[in-house]
């Protein structure tokens, strides 16, 4: 059966979109689920970066512990070279981890 | 062909733009593709669902997955409007264990600027689409008001496109069963 004259009718009419408010809602919503997303990628970095500086800080005990050269710990664990004793490499790790942290806070505005 | 070949390629380009974009979190990006595709996916959503604010309940959680899980779109339509499918089948999958909205008309069409008659027919239209079995319906309402292929239909409902050909066809002899003539 032939219905191509009954499909142009249907055709015809109008559709209706969404309310005008729904476009509003979503945005909304959006700029939330955005923010959510950029403070749980700053957490993951976060956490990445205090995961390895205190990796750093526990090598550079060990080092100390083992009597590796203060300058030997420092190349290693990515801090300064502050004083010819043990337990200075320990505390340039430290501070490198605080820095760091110091660091991310300053850029989410929470300091 | 030629200038259809390069309207094409300057849609794919601007399609990978959007997606760039939105994975960036811009929320114009988002706002642009709402404001091309959003009336489309409402329509298909509430065709399936049958209910307005399922079917924005479906719109608006189908463009917030954009957001959540970016991706390449490389046909945003195509995509966004499988996407509301897969979602308002979900919504009617529930619905039905509730065993609820048997019969039910469906708010697809604006009379607001018709004549009587023709605000009538609509009405009569919405009644019948509603009482259409769903794979027709959706069908239906993509080849009639989206302007489809059935071959765009297939991907998007996960058929083929003589499967889709076949419902649009026994779709449009119901509806035209159920409207009658007098339309």
């Amino acid at each position: 059966m032939e219905h191509r004259g009954f499909e142009n009718r249907l055709r015809e009419f109008r559709t209706k979109g969404p309310p005008v408010a729904a476009r509003e809602r979503l945005l909304t919503r959006a700029q939330d689920a955005v923010a959510d997303r950029r403070v749980r990628q700053w957490r993951a970095r976060r956490l990445g970066l205090a995961m390895a500086a205190a990796f750093a800080v526990a090598l550079a005990a060990n080092l100390a512990v083992n009597q590796v050269t203060d300058a030997r710990i420092a190349a290693l664990t990515g801090g300064p070279v502050i004083a010819q004793h043990d337990g200075a490499a320990i505390a340039a790790a430290m501070h490198q981890r605080a820095r760091m942290l110091s660091m991310l806070d300053h850029e989410r505005g929470w300091d | 062909v030629s200038i259809a070949i390069q309207v094409n390629r300057a849609a794919v380009h601007e399609a990978r733009d959007l997606s760039a974009r939105l994975a960036a979190g811009h929320l114009s990006a988002l706002a642009a593709l709402y404001d091309r595709y959003g009336g489309a996916v409402y329509r298909l959503a509430l065709a399936i669902v049958r209910e307005e604010p399922d079917a924005e309940d479906v719109l608006q959680e189908v463009f917030l997955e954009l957001l959540r899980t970016p991706r390449d779109l490389r046909d945003p339509r195509a995509y966004l409007l499988a996407a509301a499918r897969r979602r308002a089948v979900s919504v009617l999958r529930r619905r039905r264990t509730k065993n609820t909205h048997a019969d039910r008309t469906i708010a697809l069409l604006d009379s607001t600027a018709l004549d009587p008659a023709d605000a009538a027919a609509a009405r009569q239209i919405e009644h019948a689409l509603g009482r259409l079995p769903v794979e027709q319906r959706q069908v239906v309402v993509l080849r009639i008001y989206e302007g489809l292929s059935f071959a765009e239909i297939a991907r998007i409902v996960r058929t083929n496109a003589n499967t889709a050909a076949s419902r649009y066809r026994y779709g449009i002899a119901r509806l035209r069963e159920l409207v009658g003539d007098g339309i």
